[in-house]
């Protein structure tokens, strides 16, 4: 027999919220970007992805973003995890838990101008350096930020994120009775190495992991801190859509809307095909 | 049944997407020109004009909110609102609104520059011509070259002019004994000093680009007009090889420029750069004041001349409240408002009237206004004055300094 589906209201407060802003959005973008909307546009045209991809730079820009993406959330979710098990719960005590709150405080664009002066050739760090004898002047400090090796970016993204995952994996730790499974496998002969790597890191691993990829997808839209401690090229996606949206010239505005529209739809699938969707409430 | 649902949930959506953006007409532009100025007046009275302006310095949100706001209201029962917003956000927002037909949109009045001007008409989105309808545009020379083109676009009308703004090179005098002027000698300096320059790629480094290109046409005589694009092959082909064979003096040996001048000007203030640039002939004075840069600073021109950038006003062509916000204007180009504007302990920013048609009490006060320290000279400045170029040459260099330097491996 055929199952009917019913709207129910948390469905229709989802299609409302969520469905109709995001399809509107994208059924923007994609008119934009072929020339049927848009008050500078003439009518369809394939021009404007042609334009998008005579060279490589979206694709550059993609892979950069995604890898940056990948190595700043494997070193938060890393960091996060070692100290959750090394310090467990002593980090919610005293000044320690006052710390481990804080970064979260911090806005982007606060982070991102905080870093910048911290770490850059003339900043408080590099100072402190010269002031030490280590270096000679302040042109010999490393480059850190707007650097070749996204160094700058990442430290303030870890700086940002990580306390995030220290807090999930305490959660994690104290909610799923891990200490339970570990008291199952070392009664069942698992050594200290075993329980450790077959049984903790791959729960919290797979308990963590719906957390982690939406902090990846938040990662790839990040935009102030790659604006102000990346280098000018390639460009995160966030920029480069930005970039093309808002210069000077009004029409690389729908060459913005191709790299969003590419975007977006690869977030999605990413999403879908990593998170298991929720079941479709159905008629009752 | 629910995947028809979300079917037509896409259908109407696209529907809706495609009628309310394909429009882009917006209400139809008002003749105002033969109200009298009693008339504009009485029916600006009451209303309230919202005024989208930059709010990034303290100053001018204090001359704004302490000084020009209760004036209006005052003066002629007008309140004006200030909301942030400057270029993409003006142009965002306005084009906007006319793509989706809004009638009556958020602004009624905005403070542009050149770059906005030239994309606001591109998408015809000003109300016009009302500047020569305000009476206090008789204090204003609009023949003057620097004020009737914008952009080398004739403003017709469109905007009134508010302030004058002039391109600047700033540097160290205590690390900089002779301020390099003309490309050669930038060259050499950067040979000497490696690492201790860099170009943003906003307004103000693209306005350095061209004003290295004027200098390599040989004035500004000669990119004068319409976009001419042997000319501008020729000489951006030398404009970008000078960059490239030099960029590895620049700061992070070239490899990298800032998104715009903010961190070049910090940059400068704590040492790490030897020069910055700016717009504004107070703003070294404004900024070594607020300890921000060191006293040794000074603000020079650059072998091409000082660009010159006229800022304006200009009105929405959908703002409900185009009356009020021409008396807005009018006052904002008076001369009690325009000669507090100059003095640099209020706000510094150049007045756009012409002084030899001020009142003779109105020279003495503008005469009496304090001087700047690190600034240029305001005759020298207004010798040396250029204007912009056609914005395609600026368009072209965006988009060629990052194809032949930026990605160029």
């Amino acid at each position: 027999m055929k199952r009917r589906f019913s709207l129910s209201l948390p469905l229709i407060l989802v299609i409302c919220l969520s469905v109709i802003p995001l399809l509107a959005g994208l059924s923007y973008a994609l008119l934009y970007s072929v020339g049927i909307v848009g008050v500078l546009n003439h009518g369809l045209t394939a021009e404007h992805w042609k334009a998008a991809f005579a060279n490589n730079e979206i694709l550059y820009s993609f892979f950069y973003t995604i890898g940056l993406s990948l190595l700043s959330i494997t070193l938060c979710a890393t960091a996060g995890m070692f100290i959750a098990l090394y310090f467990g719960e002593k980090i919610r005590k005293g000044l320690a838990s006052y710390f481990i709150y804080l970064p979260m405080a911090f806005p982007s664009i606060v982070a991102a101008f905080f870093f910048f002066q911290f770490l850059s050739n003339a900043g408080f760090l590099s100072r402190i350096f010269l002031k030490l004898g280590w270096i000679h002047s302040i042109e010999n400090f490393p480059s850190l930020v707007n650097d070749k090796y996204s160094v700058g970016i990442i430290v303030a993204q870890f700086f940002l994120t990580f306390p995030v995952f220290v807090l999930l994996y305490l959660s994690i730790l104290s909610n799923e009775n891990i200490a339970s499974l570990k008291v199952v496998a070392a009664s069942l002969g698992a050594n200290k190495r075993q329980i450790l790597w077959r049984v903790t890191v791959r729960a919290l691993l797979k308990k963590s992991f719906p957390t982690i990829l939406l902090f990846l997808v938040f990662k790839l839209g990040s935009y102030e801190i790659p604006l102000l401690l990346g280098r000018s090229s390639p460009e995160t996606i966030s920029v480069l859509t930005v970039r093309k949206m808002q210069r000077f010239n009004l029409m690389d505005i729908p060459q913005g809307y191709v790299v969003a529209l590419i975007y977006a739809v690869l977030v999605l699938l990413l999403l879908i095909m990593s998170l298991k969707p929720r079941k479709i409430s159905l008629g009752v | 049944m629910f995947m028809k649902t979300i079917n037509n949930l896409i259908v109407i959506l696209l529907l809706v997407c495609i009628t309310s953006c394909h429009h882009g007409g917006g209400t139809q532009q008002q003749n105002l020109s033969k109200l009298s100025w009693n008339q504009v007046l009485q029916n600006a009275k009451g209303r309230t004009v919202v005024m989208n302006m930059h709010q990034g310095d303290k100053k001018v949100n204090r001359y704004m909110s302490e000084y020009i706001i209760p004036a209006l209201m005052q003066q002629y029962g007008i309140t004006l609102k200030i909301v942030g917003g400057q270029g993409k956000e003006i142009i965002n927002n306005i084009m906007a609104e006319k793509e989706s037909g809004t009638a009556i949109g958020q602004i009624d009045l905005c403070w542009i520059n050149g770059e906005t001007f030239y994309q606001l008409r591109q998408i015809d989105g000003l109300f016009g011509p009302f500047s020569t309808q305000l009476p206090n545009s008789k204090y204003i020379d609009l023949e003057d070259p620097l004020i009737k083109y914008d952009f080398q676009e004739e403003v017709k009308g469109y905007e009134v002019p508010w302030g004058k703004a002039f391109f600047l090179a700033v540097t160290d005098t205590a690390r900089v004994k002779e301020p390099p002027v003309s490309m050669q000698q930038f060259e050499a300096y950067w040979q000497a000093h490696p690492g201790r320059f860099t170009i943003s790629q906003d307004f103000i480094g693209l306005t350095l680009l061209k004003s290295w290109l004027v200098e390599l046409a040989g004035g500004i005589q000669h990119l004068e007009g319409p976009f001419d694009e042997s000319k501008y092959k020729t000489y951006s082909a030398q404009l970008f090889d000078f960059i490239n064979r030099n960029k590895k003096n620049f700061w992070k040996k070239g490899e990298t420029f800032p998104a715009n001048n903010i961190p070049v000007s910090q940059m400068f203030g704590n040492g790490e750069v030897d020069f910055t640039f700016t717009f504004g002939n107070s703003d070294v004075d404004k900024k070594v004041a607020d300890g921000l840069y060191p006293q040794t600073s000074k603000a020079y021109i650059l072998k091409a001349g000082c660009t010159n950038n006229t800022n304006y006003l200009g009105i929405p062509f959908n703002s409900a409240n185009k009356e009020a916000a021409m008396v807005v204007c009018n006052f904002l180009i008076s001369e009690e408002a325009q000669i507090k504007k100059n003095d640099v302990t209020i706000w510094g920013g150049s007045m756009v009237l012409d002084y030899k048609k001020l009142e003779p009490q109105w020279q003495e006060k503008y005469n009496a206004l304090p001087k700047l320290k690190y600034g240029v000279n305001e005759n020298e400045i207004r010798a040396r004055s250029i204007k912009e170029t056609e914005p395609k040459y600026m368009i072209r260099i965006a988009d060629d300094f990052r194809k032949y330097v930026i990605d160029a491996k």
